[in-house]
């Protein structure tokens, strides 16, 4: 089943000699559970894709619906209220608020909505993500990997529909990026959620069930996962 | 945490400098508007107890009235308050010329009539007795308690212990009366089979504008017209008094507005610096009104907190300056503060109006970012132009620092520019009070009140005054030159152009608050005047001051001539030669108007006259000499006063000295000829120039003091905005210093960006105070006749001078720690 439409879309940075065309006639579809790698060199405009498909930023033109809902025709409150129910996001860095403990950055999101935490399904989360001891501590005081994991979290508090994360390994070692993809991949199965994430990394790429390469804001290629392996090498440059 | 908003609170709590800060900003501002309003209020309160001190606290006085009338009038709906002093006797004194009332203690009919307990208690048994101050002196009995006193009271000596002393009402003391308060039992029994005199004190419900006909209405109603008396003096103060006291409200809403300056700046700063969480927060699903919500509750939190503390200080504050005020001013002498709630209410309203409005941006700002924007920002917004690079050959390090420093002051232009306002404020304040400060000449301050050496004012109107005789004897004195000496008489001054009116003239009750007679329509046509019949001495004096016209003329014409003012012959168009009309009024025993017209001649214009003397806003005051006060008198009238009662004796009396006089002696001397009069006022020349010097470096010291919270309510925002954007700069600085930037071009480039900050507020600064205090010199300068204008380059040198020092000290303490952070550590940091 069809959970997330692309159509057309578009996005314009500046304007005159500072115009830079991010991303230009970009359409796909997205069915309910899969995971799926957006991939590309520097500046192909991965980010940006994210950012439009989870409603964080408006295109320029063309539109993104999610299980049937234009985002782009929602005023900026309801895309709000959309987002805290239906999406979760987990960024490369500076994922938590500094000023609430681990377990206040996992809760924001019901916060916001004025909803109780189903307290089983918050422990299965603390469970799974093993910050069981940490739930308490300010994110000062966690390493990378474990704010990684609060972030994941939070992103899956409100059992959303979509997980999208960008570059969440960006900032990890090698072990800690497994065990990050390890974990989203775990809860979008164990929840029945798509997950959709930009990276660089081959190795995250490559345990995707499709991969859509983007260069200078087009697609390029849109791949289930068996011919991976041939694209990631050319995406990203891997010989 | 339950609710989103109690992020509010932990971000109060993470940064608890920037949170102090804030909350010192709101409470100063708070505690500042209370105190301006609160003392306000003081020296209106202050010049109200001092009218009520002179003519009593009452609305209207009905005299001699039965138990019926006592009635109807307190059943009256429009009388709020009503006392009733029953007199049981009138004790001669004096010749005749004073009298002790005989009375029933009454504390209410006191109050009413202005009159305190000064020392003890009022009588309450049997041969007990108060005495008011003026009953001491007739008695002449010492002004302590405990004493025994004889007085004779319906033709019989009674004894009494003196048990309270009351003060004196001023204008009882005019009329030779004095009170003496007996117990209620005692009176009943003194009293027996003779009837006592009852006098009605009442005050009315009605707002202040409408006081005189309401109070006319009761006494209307109640058919009492004829034996009433308005007190004219407290009416006419309290309808004149200005429902907004618009300089407490202009000094407050200055303060707001500095105050408001202050707290957008942090408020703006704190939001940028975490526009990114702001942008995370938007990313988990905030609403855009929720993220504002975040930042109002915030500046409400701090409020809650701040408000009430700064009224509490506001409170401290104001009995401090009234205190040191009512010591050290002339004119504000016994002035007692006093705690409002309406100026708390206004004060705290004030205080959260400033923080809303400049919480309103900064949480707009927050709301409206999108969660992509917002995380791309590094805290500080980033203009659009391109910036010329820097060349090689600039590159060599010299001008490096102030090139850095220009781009950063333009990149920064809106945080720099809310930072300048708040520096800008008070010095444009402080250079606007210089001006003015260099402008207060105490010798012409102090001979706006008195031009001789010593200047004697009599009011006494039912007594004999300060006569021919009194002035001999003041000539004779060694070391007096001369004596000008004024009787005066008030009327109405009829110019050529009021004699071609139409005919019909509209009547009006007298607005005159001195008033004695019955309430009777006064014609309103001319001018209000006040006319000063001199003796020879004061003719001479103004012989040298001729600007047209001829004294000679004033002294020998047979038609009666006056002398006017130059001032007043500019503002009324009158000059030598003009032929003007006076009508002023007598009064018969039975206090019936007798009105006297006379044509007389403007024989002169003079600089100014010897005395100082005050008239209505629209008024004249002319001089003549005493030998045309003849011609004003009715004949074959049963004459008792003339109107104002003051032609019989001299009421101006200005004494002047030789140059090698002892002042000291003839001071102690005419002293003792003014204590015979009733209710002299003695004012000395030095002395007052001496009250005039103190008054102003006591005002002096209020402003700056006003300049210096205003300037310290800026400094604090000042000091946060600069604090906090060095530290979101921590990484752009590791950035430079690995280029290779040194410590000291680094620490060169904050002193030429606070440099460029004091030097630019500075340059406004001036601007504005010049602009502003030519502004206020023109609105004033047909007020204060002395004011000239001028640039005021000393507080000008001053403000820039402080300017420049505070941006440079401001920015240098604040970067201290910065400055010296490892390379590693800056280029680490990312709040």
């Amino acid at each position: 089943m069809e959970v997330l439409r692309a159509t057309g879309l578009k996005k314009v940075y500046g304007s005159g000699d500072n115009r830079v065309i991010a991303l230009q006639n970009v359409e796909f579809s997205i069915a309910e559970g899969e995971f799926v790698a957006i991939v590309g060199p520097s500046g192909s405009g991965k980010s940006t894709l994210l950012h439009l498909l989870a409603g964080l930023d408006r295109p320029t033109a063309g539109s993104v619906k999610i299980d049937g809902k234009d985002l782009y025709s929602m005023t900026d409150t309801q895309l709000s209220i959309f987002r805290r129910r239906r999406i979760g996001f987990v960024f490369q860095f500076f994922n938590l608020i500094p000023v609430l403990t681990a377990r206040e950055n996992i809760e924001l999101p019901l916060i916001l909505d004025e909803r109780r935490m189903d307290e089983s399904f918050y422990r299965e989360l603390l469970s799974i993500m093993r910050l069981d001891n940490r739930e308490t501590h300010l994110p000062s005081s966690l390493s990378g990997g474990q704010q990684q994991r609060v972030a994941i979290a939070r992103a899956l508090v409100t059992k959303p529909a979509i997980v999208f994360a960008d570059e969440p390994t960006g900032n990890l070692d090698s072990s800690a990026s497994e065990e990050v993809i390890d974990l989203l991949k775990l809860s979008a199965r164990k929840f029945h959620q798509t997950l959709i994430v930009v990276t660089h990394e081959e190795s995250v790429a490559r345990r995707a069930d499709r991969v859509i390469t983007l260069e200078d804001g087009r697609i390029v290629s849109d791949i289930a996962n068996t011919d991976v392996g041939s694209v990631l090498s050319g995406a990203l440059g891997v010989k | 945490m339950r609710r989103y908003t109690g992020l509010s609170l932990k971000y109060l709590r993470r940064r608890p400098r920037r949170t102090l800060y804030t909350f010192l900003g709101i409470a100063l501002s708070v505690a500042f508007i209370a105190a301006i309003m609160l003392v306000f209020e003081s020296i209106e309160l202050s010049q109200l107890r001092s009218i009520q001190a002179t003519a009593g606290a009452f609305h209207v006085r009905v005299e001699s009235v039965d138990n019926t009338e006592v009635l109807s009038l307190q059943s009256h709906l429009l009388v709020d308050k009503i006392a009733v002093q029953s007199i049981l006797d009138s004790v001669a004194f004096d010749q005749g010329k004073s009298s002790i009332l005989v009375e029933e203690a009454d504390q209410s009919s006191l109050l009413m009539r202005g009159k305190r307990i000064l020392e003890g208690r009022l009588p309450s048994e049997p041969g007990e007795i108060a005495l008011d101050l003026f009953a001491l002196h007739l008695m002449k009995v010492e002004q302590e308690t405990g004493q025994i006193v004889t007085l004779r009271i319906l033709g019989v000596e009674r004894s009494f212990s003196v048990v309270g002393i009351i003060s004196s009402v001023i204008q009882e003391k005019s009329m030779g009366k004095a009170s003496a308060l007996i117990s209620t039992e005692e009176a009943s029994i003194i009293a027996k089979g003779s009837q006592s005199t009852t006098n009605a004190y009442l005050t009315v419900k009605a707002a202040t504008t409408g006081l005189r006909y309401t109070a006319q209405k009761v006494i209307t109603d109640l058919d009492l017209s004829k034996k009433t008396h308005y007190n004219g003096s407290l009416i006419y103060h309290l309808e004149n008094q200005s429902p907004l006291n618009l300089p407490a409200i202009i000094l407050g809403l200055l303060v707001a507005v500095a105050s408001a300056v202050s707290i957008y700046n942090t408020t703006n700063i704190s939001v940028l610096e975490r526009i990114r969480e702001f942008g995370l927060i938007s990313a988990a699903g905030a609403t855009p009104s929720q993220i504002r919500n975040v930042v109002f509750r915030e500046s409400l939190i701090v409020s809650l907190f701040s408000i009430p503390a700064g009224l509490f200080i506001g409170i401290l504050l104001s009995f401090g300056i009234s205190i040191y005020a009512g010591a050290e001013i002339s004119g504000l002498r016994g002035m007692t503060s006093t705690i409002s709630p309406l100026s708390m209410i206004i004060a705290s309203l004030m205080g959260f109006l400033s923080v809303v409005v400049s919480s309103l941006i900064p949480a707009f700002k927050a709301s409206r970012v999108t969660p992509v924007e917002a995380m791309r920002q590094y805290g500080l917004e980033f203009s659009d132009r391109r910036f010329k690079g820097i060349s090689a050959r600039q590159s060599s390090g010299q001008g490096i620092p102030l090139k850095l420093a220009k781009r950063n002051m333009r990149r920064n232009m809106k945080s720099t520019a809310i930072s300048i306002i708040s520096m800008t404020i008070a010095a444009t304040l402080f250079i606007v009070f210089s001006y003015f400060a260099g402008n207060f000449d105490v010798e012409i301050l102090t001979r706006g009140i008195v031009k001789s050496d010593i200047s004697l004012r009599i009011t006494s109107i039912y007594d004999d005054g300060p006569d021919e005789t009194t002035i001999d004897e003041m000539l004779s004195l060694e070391g007096v030159r001369t004596v000008a000496a004024a009787k005066m008489i008030t009327g109405r001054l009829l110019t050529e152009e009021d004699f071609d009116a139409p005919a019909s003239k509209s009547f009006v009750v007298s607005p005159s608050p001195q008033s004695l007679a019955r309430n009777m329509p006064v014609d309103q046509t001319g001018h209000y005047l006040t006319l000063l019949a001199y003796n020879d001495y004061g003719i001479e004096l103004m012989r040298s001051r001729v600007l047209s016209g001829s004294i000679d003329t004033a002294l020998s014409s047979s038609t009666p001539s006056i002398i006017l003012d130059v001032e007043y012959s500019r503002k009324h168009s009158i000059e030598a030669g003009d032929r003007v009309q006076i009508l002023t009024y007598f009064l018969t025993n039975e206090m019936i108007r007798v009105p006297v017209s006379v044509d007389f001649v403007v024989a002169a214009v003079v600089e100014e006259l010897p005395t100082v003397a005050y008239t209505v806003s629209d008024g004249l005051i002319a001089a003549c000499s005493e030998s045309f006060l003849e011609t004003f008198k009715p004949e074959g009238k049963d004459i008792r006063f003339t109107f104002m009662d003051h032609a019989d004796h001299y009421s101006y009396i200005d004494i002047y000295f030789e140059r090698e006089s002892d002042p000291d002696f003839l001071t102690a001397a005419i002293e003792v000829i003014a204590s015979r009069y009733r209710n002299p006022t003695m004012i000395s020349y030095l002395e007052y120039k001496e009250e005039i010097q103190s008054s102003i470096k006591t005002l002096s010291s209020l402003v700056y003091g006003l300049i210096a919270i205003v300037g310290f309510i800026g400094l604090c925002g000042i000091t946060n905005t600069v604090n906090t954007s060095l530290i979101l700069r921590q990484r752009e600085f590791g950035v430079l210093r690995a280029i290779g930037l040194s410590t000291g071009q680094l620490k060169l480039m904050l002193v030429y960006e606070g440099l460029l900050f004091g030097l630019i507020s500075a340059i406004f600064s001036t601007l504005l105070g010049l602009l502003l205090s030519f502004a206020l010199y023109s609105l004033v300068k047909d007020q204060i006749a002395h004011l000239t204008w001028s640039i005021p380059f000393i507080g000008i040198a001053i403000t820039v001078f402080g300017l420049i020092v505070t941006g440079i000290l401001t920015t240098l303490l604040s970067s201290g720690r910065i400055v010296r952070l490892r390379i590693t550590e800056a280029l680490r940091s990312s709040e």
